[in-house]
């Protein structure tokens, strides 16, 4: 540990806080979603979950590639891709509008949207770094 | 003053060094995707403390160019570039400024989030969508944490190393040999 150590230790500290607030405070909370899947940042399909039988999948043919996706009760994960990384697999299910599964390879974005986004209050609206 | 083929020698041992380790780390699936323990960025930190900030960045841009031949994906290329760009002018700049009063291991955990949020910031850009920003918090407290073992890391090989204070063989045979 030298001097300046612990002033940058919390520089650190606080810049991750930050933006841990920033996050927690946008979003979150149960309520009824839809699903929305993005290609290349056009909407191209968008369903509501609860019209959805829980173990059905959905399997997408963007970007030159494949990619399946699970719905289990309110919970939607990626579970097949033949993109290079397969980092898509690993990402957390969807379970709020929190958060959101992307496969970069094949520019998809797979997002759970609230019924009533006109208030806006879903996602972040802004965010600067 | 060190000889040029050392040098040489030295950069280019810790650019395949850093090749290596990240490739070998790239073997083992970890649960949440952009989490590594970032074992290669130890090679360009070496480099910072034993040589300076022109040789941390060549370290730094081999091992990306190489590894993008080796592997090939240019996503990975862009996410690496975003987070370079945060992080090697802040570790030199904090090296350079503060060198005297900071220890490898604080600079190496502010340089992985600086990483981290500057890849973070790519993959938003690239899809467009900022709800990716909600891993942020997790893949920013993991990347401090790792920073820490990089750094702590890089600290420990430094001193085996002790290239910094080992004299140099001062009878050296001329360039014609």
């Amino acid at each position: 540990m030298k001097s300046k150590d612990k002033a940058l230790y919390l520089a650190i500290l606080f810049f991750t806080a930050i933006v841990w607030m920033i996050t927690a405070i946008s979003g979150g909370g149960a309520g009824e979603f839809f699903l929305e899947i993005t290609a290349d940042g056009k909407s191209i399909k968008s369903v509501e979950l609860s019209g959805i039988e829980p173990g059905a999948s959905i399997t997408l043919h963007e970007g030159g590639g494949m990619n399946e996706l699970l719905i289990s009760g309110n919970a939607v994960r990626m579970i097949s891709s033949d993109c290079p990384g397969g980092d898509c697999l690993k990402m957390a299910p969807l379970v709020s509008e929190r958060g959101a599964i992307v496969c970069l390879p094949h520019r998809l974005v797979i997002k759970l949207r609230r019924k009533d986004e006109d208030r806006n209050s879903g996602g972040i609206d802004a965010i600067s770094y | 003053m060190r000889s040029r083929t050392e040098k040489t020698a030295i950069l280019a041992l810790f650019s395949a060094l850093a090749l290596a380790a990240g490739m070998i780390e790239s073997w083992f699936p970890l649960p949440f995707p952009g989490v590594r323990l970032g074992l290669a960025n130890v090679f360009p930190l070496l480099a910072l403390i034993i040589f300076g900030a022109g040789e941390a960045v060549a370290v730094a841009a081999v091992r990306l160019c190489m590894s993008f031949l080796l592997a090939g994906n240019p996503f990975a290329l862009a996410c690496s570039i975003g987070g370079l760009l945060c992080s090697l002018p802040l570790s030199i700049l904090l090296y350079k400024k503060f060198g005297t009063d900071l220890s490898v291991t604080a600079i190496s955990a502010a340089s992985a989030t600086a990483f981290n949020a500057g890849q973070i910031a790519v993959v938003a850009a690239l899809t467009s969508e900022p709800a990716i920003l909600a891993y942020a918090p997790v893949i920013l407290s993991v990347g401090a944490v790792t920073g820490i073992s990089v750094g702590y890391l890089a600290d420990k090989i430094r001193n085996r190393l002790s290239l910094e204070k080992r004299a140099l063989p001062t009878k050296e045979t001329p360039a014609s040999k």
